[in-house]
């Protein structure tokens, strides 16, 4: 009885300890948002307000006028990022898989190129762009953005696909469909979900990159990143409008991650935690 | 043609794109730091190693070293803690596991350059609300990113928000995936919940740990966005790190050979970690398919 009421109380303690820490995990969030509803004039208050009466959608017009061409960069580059990622990955991916190509070594590679780092990168990139006149524009943000969706895509669908038991693919044989169509029936439908998720991650990737971008863009081609931290006007930042711009550039991620859930851990962890 | 032989034109195309992007790059760096490469000018001699002994001999390179160092030091010692205590607290918690779960992973898929503005929002000087519950107890206001003590500690401490949690998931499926009987014998064997933990779930956990640890250190070597946005290494350069080193020399200063040259120096502990990284995922691999 005694140590059931220590179990009791144990847990409670411990309840009480995780939620303080939701609370400090969202308290930042909390403020973002409260800050892009907040009029001008009670920005600065010191003593800070918590809450506000007043709350303005202005700051979000002003992100979607100012910050729309930003965005649709954003889309359209991590769109690209993504689908060309999850193509080769996924042939590649088969090829790996089922035929061992390239024994161990050659997927392993293709792992370590996930920590390729963009610091390398980024002065042979931005010389390489500069020469074939591709600096601020959309194509020379998706070349670059390969690197961080490629070899995540082919290591993440390899995993899903060593999943789809061979002895289906060979009873689809046995019954007379070819390769193709061994593909196409059985293992595609099999590890859809797998590519559904491996997309997300990848467009997540394209989406928070900054340093590329950063040094890739000038105005044209500028994504949502690049745009956050450099909107200041000649007083300084502007508090409501980063914010809302902000929380735009984050909705997305913060949808995303929640749609991904079950497989966070999977994909952070390249594939090695199920 | 054989079915593997036909095969290797599902990976061709892939190994090609990543040569092209990888690769290509990779070995024009080098070039490009064996050079005295200022993108202003025409011209861009060959200098040799010139580069490289600017580098190791240059203050800022070593200042940016020991920050870098001292940030990795500081991220592994608090995530890792931190991280494990949550991850206990979550498995004894198996109710509300799915639910605390999910909301303190959202910080580290959010880029960041948007963390890093929230942190200028939360430790604003005047109107942020941590100095302000500073006030609350009775304590004077901090100055934080803009204060040469503070700087360092407040870009670790919005690190530490952002990457524990993932320590903390990872951790998570450790803990579960371990067998139940060893805990159960040690119980039977009345063995304290101290001795349980150092004797038996620290041991099993060891492959974990070493990729929870290899994954942070070679993200933290790389901080580069964060740091940026709160304090583009000042002040001063009390918040210099490698890659914003390398930014810097090469984008503000257009010196790309030396950017080159503190680049590739940065290469080395991250070759070294990505080399241990792929043994241990290709042993995790094996002892996955003799299962």
């Amino acid at each position: 009885m005694e140590s059931r009421t220590r179990a009791v109380i144990k847990k409670s303690l411990l309840a009480v300890a995780m939620i303080l820490v939701v609370v400090v995990t969202l308290f930042p969030f909390y403020w973002l948002l409260l800050t892009s509803v907040q009029p001008k004039e009670d920005l600065m208050n010191s003593p800070p307000k918590f809450a506000t009466e007043h709350p303005t959608i202005e700051p979000y017009k002003y992100a979607f006028r100012e910050a729309l061409k930003e965005f649709m960069n954003s889309l359209a580059i991590a769109f690209f990022a993504t689908v060309v990622a999850v193509l080769f990955g996924a042939t590649s991916a088969y090829g790996f898989a089922r035929y061992r190509i390239g024994g161990n070594s050659l997927p392993f590679w293709i792992l370590s190129l996930k920590f390729f780092p963009p610091v390398v990168a980024i002065v042979p990139f931005f010389l390489m762009m500069k020469t074939l006149r591709l600096i601020d524009t959309r194509l020379g943000v998706i070349i670059p953005h390969l690197i961080l969706t490629v070899p995540f895509a082919v290591w993440m669908i390899k995993g899903f696909i060593q999943e789809v038991p061979r002895e289906l693919e060979e009873a689809a044989m046995i019954d007379g469909c070819s390769q193709l169509d061994v593909i196409r029936i059985v293992t595609l439908p099999l590890i859809a979900p797998g590519l559904v998720v491996t997309a997300l991650f990848c467009f997540i990737w394209s989406w928070n990159d900054f340093m590329f971008a950063l040094i890739l863009t000038r105005n044209q081609a500028m994504t949502i990143p690049v745009a956050i931290a450099g909107m200041r006007d000649p007083h300084g930042l502007m508090w409501n409008e980063v914010s809302a711009t902000a929380a735009l550039g984050t909705l997305p991620i913060v949808a995303l991650a929640i749609l991904l859930q079950k497989y966070l851990v999977r994909g952070l962890s390249l594939g090695s935690l199920k | 043609m054989t079915l593997k032989s036909r095969a290797r034109f599902l990976v061709l195309p892939t190994v090609l794109v990543l040569a092209l992007i990888v690769i290509f790059p990779m070995i024009f760096s080098i070039t490009v730091s064996l050079r005295d490469y200022d993108i202003r000018r025409p011209e861009h001699p060959f200098t040799g190693l010139k580069n490289f002994g600017d580098v190791l001999t240059d203050g800022e390179f070593y200042n940016a070293a020991v920050i870098t160092g001292t940030m990795m030091a500081a991220e592994l010692i608090f995530e890792f803690l931190i991280g494990m205590g949550l991850a206990l607290a979550l498995v004894n918690l198996p109710g509300a596991r799915k639910i605390f779960q999910p909301i303190l992973l959202v910080p580290m898929m959010v880029m960041p350059v948007v963390i890093g503005y929230m942190g200028r929002l939360v430790f604003e000087v005047r109107s942020g609300p941590i100095n302000y519950f500073l006030n609350l107890l009775g304590l004077d206001s901090l100055s934080w990113h803009a204060s040469p003590q503070l700087a360092l500690i407040t870009i670790l401490i919005l690190r530490i928000w952002q990457w524990t949690p993932f320590v903390m998931a990872v951790m998570v499926a450790g803990l579960l995936s371990l067998p139940i009987e060893p805990f159960d014998s040690a119980q039977v064997d009345g063995a304290t919940t101290w001795q349980i933990f150092t004797r038996i779930t620290l041991p099993m956990l060891r492959p974990i740990i070493m990729l929870i640890v290899i994954m942070r250190a070679l993200e933290i070597l790389q901080t580069f966005d964060l740091i940026y946005v709160v304090t583009l290494g000042g002040p001063g350069s009390r918040t210099m790190t490698l890659s914003l080193l390398t930014y810097l020399i090469g984008f503000r200063y257009w010196n790309v050979g030396k950017a080159s040259a503190v680049a590739w120096l940065l290469m080395i502990p991250l070759s070294i970690l990505v080399t241990v990284f792929v043994r241990v995922m290709e042993r995790g691999e094996r002892v996955g398919k003799s299962n």
